[in-house]
């Protein structure tokens, strides 16, 4: 037995020692064909989120119109295999790399500085000037999401009667937030002291809870519910449909749960802005070491009121569409941070 | 026949319930990856090479199963007097949050007394962490189950909420994660401190003095009451290694490779480690080859994610499966009799 | 200021699944079967409640799937727990890994979404509406549910009398407590612990059912812990299905409290913690009261004896 374990130990000790290494291995050389291929690495699972599962499709769609180009779409859930996955990416011969949220910097960092001939893109990176102009194989590119949901704000107050509007997020973070501070500051834009609730599930899939924190705000006076939690969203447009009241949605429009109670949603075009990426990488113009802001100028985010029903009068329709503009312009600046919560 | 060579075939016979258990979830999940459409020799090959291909793949196979191996460790620790230690996760988050904090307090010290302060900070958290259900259960009958449960659910949520609105919450980051702190300990550190572990776990267990006493406490508390051994100091003094040992599993990853708090970085990270525990059938040598499994199939799914496209859903499966098979005692060793070789019931 | 009635009146919605689960588990647990897997029984159940309630295009059969799915569940546990002798830990784990990969993967297959899943509404769970009830001041909060619902409050007493009150029961409590005694009574110990886990994945189907078609979809995850927390009440309520409704009703009225204060400007993490912090304490608070006023006893009986000894 004392062998076996004298035994085991060396096997354990040589195998620790190759673990140990510290120096990378080669990187592979580019296969030379004429396939690009791209990668895209989301830190949480696809079907999580509206807005993922839309870039998905998109990216689908893109890699369907161009013979020449493969998008790999990958999931990378737990925060240790982070830098694996986006490694494994890099030694495989991809030749685009995009990652997401800062959550991954570090590790598209890690693995940027090792192939320098790789394009790296990174989404709502929220990092300073400095540490992109560190990187120069990586571009940063974020979609403003305070931009249309400063539009469901503003629509929201136009639309209450109550004087009473509720927003359920899916979590108290930054991301949730931003789209908090947008619809906030609609409200206040539209300028008919109306009253705004806020309440956070913590959980992105759980409708019936969604459905219980949204019939609280109902009971609180809301009139208008902005359901920006995910599955659990689902359940808060259940509830504003069942309560006969009105639903705001986020970033997917509701045909199946709230056909009557939509008055229109923040579509957030992530994968227009990924697209927009792509092209300019593919087409020579990758802008390593800066980052980009997408919005309603560039297309990358709409308004778009309910097809399921006419709630909204065309009057307001108008108004909503010169208030784009204006954002669009840049008359309209929209602060990041929530007023209250 | 002789003792030694009878007691290598029994280990070797208990083991063979892991190997037929891993092929024959290797076999379903290789039949799962068929009806998806692709192919199981690419999928398996994938998860090989992920594995064990290169040098890359080694390391992160390591990496992960010193993760899994030291809460493996943990468990078993506790699971051998009784105490079914399910709230690792809750050990995890607090050993972190201590760990951070310290850091965070100690901004002005030099940076080797940090360290230590961190690594004591941490040790002393999960420590105490652990022992709560222990002592729900041993003096107040409690049911260790209920209060680890529950703590797993608290500090994650105390752990959320710390990271997002305490001192030490990152600003600007997209979702919710501590600031940075700047100790590191470099890998190989970290690769050679778990092997030595290892070591130090099974020669304690086998060889020492406080060894025995577990071990005797564990198979039978009131026999070692009578023998004189105080059973309650034991069973503690089990609920503080297996805490420290989580607290380990948690320095590791956080000053080896995160450096920061991320969102529910726990999350299952307690259960891997008992299927290892289970799957080695708690010997140490056991778990750690139960540990060398399972993170070799974490970081063969890593390749299987990026050259396939089997989804991720799947590779839990496989997972799943080969924790409910690992633990089927297919050949039972102790109804063979050795000795006249036939089954005795 | 707090509106106990809709206090009371979430809670309960909210204590329902919480409840049929619970009182599968205790059913479990009566046979000394300490049985993890409840989240993969409930979120399986909730996965075909909602492909029967949409291919038979009515609600009921999607109940009725959803028991089915449950007790198939149960099968596979109890087969794997009791014929071949695999570790219950380990097995209930796999099955809770194993369920919710199998159900986020079968939507693709079988509904072409991922993520989640929604019905049409007319497929929701009816809510029954009993007239004289809104008159009764605190008791109108049962008004305006689901049968589900009511099934789940009634339940604890029907397993009362079960457990107390018949020879099904009574078996049950005897192969739970001593399983040599009861063989050597005559019982049947194999098929009364079968008998309770399938009972068991019947009733976690019933939770999964009244989960996914009061809101008329299946969400990847929706369970989100309610098996877990079941177990905690369970256990706390030492296996007794009345003290069980009561702990269940706190899990449920707990949640509804972080609920109703969740548009004050709390830290909606440490609402969160609200219900599980009410159980911790509810576990640890009346022992660690015992056992410090015994060791205050003590001391005072000590204190008397050395006074006694040194008149």
């Amino acid at each position: 037995m004392k062998k076996v374990l004298g035994g085991l130990m060396a096997a354990l000790l040589s195998l620790s020692l190759i673990g140990c290494g510290g120096s990378s291995d080669t990187p592979s050389e580019p296969v030379e064909d004429d396939t690009l291929r791209i990668a895209f690495i989301s830190y949480q699972e696809f079907d999580s989120s509206e807005w993922l599962q839309n870039l998905a499709a998109g990216l689908k769609d893109y890699e369907a119109k161009h013979d020449d180009i493969e998008i790999k779409t990958i999931e990378a859930i737990g925060a240790d295999t982070y830098e694996p996955k986006v490694l494994a990416c890099a030694q495989d011969g991809f030749d685009i790399i995009i990652t997401t949220y800062s959550d991954m910097w570090d590790a598209t960092c890690a693995v940027a500085a090792q192939y320098p001939d790789i394009k790296f893109g990174i989404l709502q990176a929220e990092k300073t000037d400095e540490d992109y102009a560190a990187h120069p194989n990586i571009e940063e590119f974020h979609l403003n999401r305070t931009e249309t949901s400063f539009l469901q704000g503003y629509v929201a107050a136009k639309m209450t009667k109550t004087g009473t509007v509720g927003f359920v997020g899916g979590n108290d973070s930054q991301g949730i937030n931003e789209i908090l501070a947008g619809y906030q500051q609609g409200i206040v834009y539209a300028g008919l002291d109306v009253k705004d609730l806020v309440a956070y599930c913590n959980s992105f899939t759980d409708p019936t809870i969604g459905k219980d924190y949204a019939e609280q705000l109902i009971k609180q006076g809301a009139d208008v519910i902005f359901g920006a939690a995910g599955g659990s969203g689902t359940g808060c447009a259940q509830a504003a449909e069942e309560a006969g009241i009105m639903f705001a949605a986020c970033d997917a429009h509701y045909p199946d749960a709230a056909p009557n109670s939509e008055i229109g949603s923040t579509l957030n075009f992530f994968e227009n802005m990924v697209i927009a990426f792509i092209d300019k990488a593919v087409s020579g113009n990758f802008e390593g070491g800066t980052q980009h802001e997408y919005g309603v100028k560039e297309g990358a985010a709409i308004y778009e009121f309910a097809l399921t029903n006419d709630l909204a009068s065309e009057e307001l329709k108008k108004e909503v569409e010169d208030l784009a503009a204006k954002i669009a312009s840049g008359e309209i600046t929209i602060g990041r941070e929530p007023l209250h919560k | 026949m002789k003792d030694k060579t009878s007691n290598l075939i029994r280990n070797l016979i208990n083991s063979s319930n892991s190997i037929v258990a891993v092929l024959i979830a290797f076999l379903i999940g290789g039949f799962m990856v068929l009806l998806v459409g692709e192919s199981p020799i690419n999928a398996y090959s994938a998860i090989l090479k992920g594995a064990f291909g290169s040098p890359t793949a080694i390391r992160n196979t390591v990496r992960f199963a010193i993760q899994v191996m030291l809460m493996a460790y943990s468990f078993s620790v506790c699971n051998r007097c009784g105490y079914f230690n399910i709230s690792q996760e809750a050990q995890l988050y607090t050993s972190a949050l201590a760990m951070v904090f310290v850091s965070f307090w100690t901004e002005g010290l030099p940076g080797p007394l940090r360290l230590v302060l961190m690594i004591l900070a941490a040790a002393a958290a999960g420590a105490l962490t652990c022992l709560i259900p222990a002592v729900a259960k041993f003096k107040l009958g409690v049911n260790e189950v209920v209060v680890g449960v529950m703590l797993n659910y608290l500090t994650k949520f105390i752990c959320q909420h710390l990271i997002a609105f305490s001192p030490i919450a990152a600003k600007r980051t997209s979702s919710i994660v501590s600031i940075e702190i700047p100790e590191h300990i470099p890998v190989p550190v970290i690769t050679v401190g778990a092997v030595l572990i290892v070591i130090a776990y099974a020669f304690i267990l086998r060889s020492t003095i406080p060894g025995h006493r577990l071990t005797v406490t564990g198979k039978n508390k009131q026999f070692a009451q009578a023998s004189g051994i105080d059973a309650t100091k034991v069973l503690l003094m089990a609920a503080v290694t297996g805490g420290v040992l989580s607290a380990l599993c948690c320095m590791g990853e956080i000053l080896g490779y995160f450096h920061m708090i991320y969102n529910e970085f726990a999350a299952g990270m307690g259960t891997d480690g008992m299927t290892a525990a289970f799957i080695g059938n708690n010997t140490p040598i056991g778990m750690m080859f139960g540990s060398l499994l399972l993170g070799a199939l974490k970081s063969g799914s890593v390749l299987l994610s990026v050259l396939t496209e089997v989804p991720t859903e799947l590779i839990d499966c496989v997972q799943g499966l080969i924790m409910f098979f690992a633990t089927i005692k297919f050949f039972n060793a102790a109804q063979i009799d050795l000795k006249r070789r036939r089954v005795v019931e | 200021m707090m509106d106990w009635i809709s206090l009371l009146e979430l809670g309960v919605r909210h204590a329902a699944p919480i409840l049929l689960i619970a009182m599968g588990c205790l059913l479990a647990q009566k046979v000394s079967i300490f049985n993890l897997a409840l989240e993969g029984f409930t979120l399986f159940s909730c996965f075909f409640a909602v492909v029967g309630a949409f291919v038979f295009k009515n609600v009921w059969m999607g109940v009725l799937c959803g028991v089915l799915a449950g007790v198939l569940t149960a099968v596979i546990y109890s087969v794997f727990i009791l014929q071949l002798q695999v570790n219950p830990v380990i097995c209930a784990l796999s099955i809770n890994t194993l369920v919710t990969g199998l159900t986020r993967y079968l939507l693709k297959p079988i509904f072409n979404t991922s993520g989640r899943f929604v019905m049409p509404s007319e497929l929701a769970l009816p809510t029954i509406h009993i007239g004289f009830l809104d008159s009764i001041p605190v008791v109108s909060v049962l008004n305006n549910k689901s049968v589900l619902v009511y099934l789940s409050l009634l339940l604890p007493f029907i397993l009362y009398y079960v457990l107390f009150h018949t020879e099904f029961g009574l078996n049950m409590r005897i192969t739970g407590l001593n399983e040599e005694a009861a063989l050597a009574a005559g019982v049947n110990t194999k098929k009364v612990k079968y008998t309770a886990l399938l009972l068991n994945g019947a009733l976690c189907g019933l939770a999964g059912a009244e989960l996914a078609l009061s809101v008329y979809m299946f969400n990847v995850g929706m369970t989100n812990g309610r098996g877990f927390t079941a177990l905690a009440a369970v256990t706390l309520a030492g296996a007794h299905p009345l003290v069980a409704l009561g702990t269940c009703m706190l899990f449920g009225v707990s949640e509804s409290l972080s609920i109703q204060l969740s548009t004050s400007g709390y830290s909606a993490y440490l609402l969160g913690a609200i219900p599980y912090a009410m159980a911790l304490t509810a576990a640890l608070l009346p022992r660690i009261i015992r056992l410090v006023s015994n060791n205050m006893k003590k001391k005072s009986a000590e204190r008397q004896a050395i006074e006694l000894h040194s008149n």
